[in-house]
């Protein structure tokens, strides 16, 4: 059955980031399924009142404000939950006022939607956390799926250089510090030479090398994953200001070309990365000794771990999934 | 004769009291005494009961009235501890007189240990084997536990895990100079292997009570999202065997309504409600052990690989130390496309022969490890 659906998002091109990236993924899914789709880009709450929803049978928001602050139907809507949206704590002291007085109402809406799709266990508990009761037919966890259709197996052998790709914000929760740090130490503990490729200019290692890469465009930040060994995204659990690391999506943006990820074990990423098998997951309480020895094993087995993390990539976060579930919960 | 008191965790039969019934055979030279709670009547533990006699002719069984608010902080947080706290204090002193009877006692499970560890804070001369059937829990009451072994009276004190992974925990919790720390797989009754190929298509069985972190929901999912895929390999039913066994609250509560709506009139779901163990392993090709989160021990892997019957789990927790590669499917927890993936893998019947043959060897293993323990325990309890 086709009818059709509408997909709210705050973020569209020719803004550039998740979000985006996302939606985009996610109307191609539905197009694929043969779905009828229109994409509403608000950007502001007024735009919101604006939304011929009568239109449509069903209603998909990105973020779940639209759906709360819009005025149809509540059972229409299929929320998309990344992550730190969903925190009642926000630096904004405006914001964190408002979600702490309208807390209720908000759960009260996730409950009485027709379907709240979890990207991960992690923000699916984080919610719980504050109240929310889950019914396990109307809540999914769902990780995230990215297009894979450009993806392709590159088998880059570690001579002896280990290059290291970490493409994200530089915000505090993104820990970059804590993985020039952490690099650091692999390069001593296993005297191997490492490079670190940024997209911020401020950082420096007397240690190892870090490549700055300002701005990266689509097909840079494309290159820069095939060439690399690893991608590092050592996030930190900032929930307490409004921020933590809901999937991970560079580990899937870098695993399509089979490159395994080294991650913290914050936030959704310990779903994402599984050890051993398309990346490493570094545990602060086991130390850095501990975490040395294991990527030591894994860079022993590194052509496996290429192979199995692309694979993995593709078959289990490639698009495709997506439209399957979009086919049942629709 | 000394005699054993053996403590049972709840009056419901399932894997923990199966495992002990049928351990204690292997202890010789003791009278055994069991005791096991109700909630509310004695009939709730009727199927416990026969089950015991069958084992265990000479066995005395005493029923003991355990109070419901106790029973349900296991799963569940609550906010009535003084209430709690009254009944667990009175309950303390109802089994203070059946504890002292005994040279051995043995407490399978924290429900019942938490006030048996009180009761030993008052002193016991005899010895203990307090048997965690589950990681020991930080949660509620349950956290102090872990405390009260510093106190107790015990002459000796055995902490016994089902898995090593249990054991470490344990380790790290309870902090006390003579207390023994050992692990011994728990039981599995002997099958008999399938028999011959099926001619109209693979049969996916789970066994598991109806509990969020079992999984079920994921496999459910799984199912909705690529029936096609898995009719066209050949799977003609995912028989789903268990039920909500537990009358506790939390997230439990309204699991198997919730789940229930995944199944509509395509779909390859059977809900089977609880069914003896043979009769599952004699109807199923493949078991999913779908769990979300790490198992203590996961004994219907052992017994998949009793029964001879190809294997996909996640194999979280103590249950991965009865997984080597080539004796079962890993999976991922969520990861749907992959439990997809090997399913149809499993519709091959030359690997499922694969996956069987590996599997009879780990089962040796378990046995091997279960003997090594008894030999041990002998000179414990001496």
């Amino acid at each position: 059955m086709s009818f059709k659906v509408l997909v709210t998002t705050p973020d569209y091109l020719p803004r550039k980031g998740g979000l985006t990236t996302y939606t985009i993924d996610l109307v191609e899914a539905l197009r694929e399924a043969n779905y009828d789709v229109d994409i509403y880009h608000w950007k502001k709450i007024s735009d919101l009142k604006l939304i011929k929803h009568q239109r449509y049978e069903k209603i998909i928001n990105i973020n779940y404000t639209a759906g709360y602050l819009g005025d149809w139907d509540r059972s229409k809507n299929i929320n998309i939950i990344h992550g730190s949206e969903i925190l009642f704590h926000s630096n904004n002291l405006l914001k964190k006022i408002y979600k702490k007085i309208f807390k209720r109402r908000i759960i009260t809406f996730f409950e009485k939607s027709q379907r709240n799709i979890f990207i991960s266990e992690f923000t699916r508990n984080k919610l719980v956390d504050a109240g929310f009761k889950i019914d396990y037919f109307r809540d999914i966890i769902f990780h995230n799926c990215i297009n894979t259709n450009n993806g392709e197996f590159v088998n880059n052998d570690i001579g002896d250089l280990l290059k290291v790709c970490c493409v994200v914000r530089d915000t505090p929760h993104k820990n970059i510090h804590g993985a020039i740090s952490l690099l650091e130490e692999l390069s001593e503990y296993l005297n191997l030479k490492v490079q670190l490729s940024l997209n911020s200019e401020r950082y420096s290692s007397s240690i190892i090398t870090i490549k700055k890469n300002h701005d990266l465009s689509d097909v840079s930040r494309e290159e820069l994953y095939r060439e690399s060994h690893f991608n590092i995204l050592l996030s930190l659990d900032h929930s307490s200001s409004g921020y933590y690391e809901g999937f991970g999506l560079t580990c899937l943006e870098a695993g399509k070309y089979g490159v395994p990820s080294i991650v913290s074990r914050f936030g959704g990423l310990p779903e994402n990365v599984h050890d051993g098998l398309n990346g490493i997951v570094f545990d602060d309480r086991q130390g850095v000794d501990d975490f040395c020895e294991r990527i030591k094993i894994l860079i022993g087995d590194y052509s496996n771990t290429r192979k199995n993390t692309y694979e993995h990539t593709i078959n289990s976060h490639g698009r495709h999934n997506l439209k399957k579930l979009l086919e049942v919960v629709l | 004769m000394k005699g054993l008191g053996v403590f049972i965790n709840s009056p419901y039969l399932g894997g923990a009291e199966r495992s002990i019934i049928s351990q204690l055979k292997e202890i010789q030279g003791y009278k055994l005494s069991f005791y096991i709670p109700f909630l509310l009547e004695e009939s709730e533990a009727s199927e416990l009961i026969s089950h015991i006699k069958s084992h265990h002719a000479n066995g005395d069984i005493n029923l003991i009235k355990f109070p419901s608010s106790l029973y349900k902080i296991s799963r569940s947080q609550t906010k009535k501890i003084p209430f709690i706290l009254l009944s667990l204090i009175l309950f303390v002193f109802h089994l203070r007189e059946n504890i002292r009877k005994h040279d051995v006692i043995w407490v399978n499970g924290n429900k019942i240990g938490l006030p048996i560890l009180l009761n030993l804070i008052l002193g016991f001369k005899g010895k203990m084997v307090y048997h965690l059937r589950d990681y020991p829990s930080k949660d509620s009451l349950f956290k102090y536990i872990w405390r009260l072994f510093r106190y107790i009276k015990a002459e000796e004190v055995l902490v016994l895990a089902n898995s090593y992974d249990v054991q470490k925990k344990a380790e790290s919790m309870i902090l006390r100079s003579n207390v023994v720390f050992d692990t011994c797989y728990n039981p599995i009754d002997a099958m008999t292997a399938k028999n011959g190929k099926q001619e109209d298509g693979i049969v996916i069985g789970i066994a598991s009570m109806l509990a969020p972190w079992k999984g079920i929901h994921s496999v459910l999912l799984c199912e909705a999202m690529y029936r096609f895929e898995l009719v066209a390999a050949g799977i003609r039913a995912i028989n789903i065997y268990g039920d909500d066994i537990y009358a506790t609250e939390g997230e439990n509560k309204n699991y198997k309504k919730d789940i229930l709506k995944f199944v509509d009139q395509d779909s390859l779901i059977n809900f089977k409600g609880r069914v003896a163990p043979q009769k599952i392993f004699s109807d199923i090709d493949v078991l999913v052990h779908p769990s979300l989160k790490p198992e203590p021990f996961g004994r219907v892997v052992a017994e998949a690989y009793e029964s001879q019957t190809a294997l996909i789990t996640t194999g979280l927790g103590g249950s991965g130390e009865l997984i080597l590669d080539d004796c079962a499917i890993r999976i991922i927890p969520y990861d749907y496309s992959g439990l997809k993936d090997a399913l149809i893998r499993c519709c091959d019947e030359s690997f499922r022969k694969e996956l069987v043959q590996s599997g009879n060897k780990m089962s040796q293993n378990i046995k091997e490890q279960q003997r090594d323990f008894w030999k041990r325990l002998e000179r414990f309890i001496a």
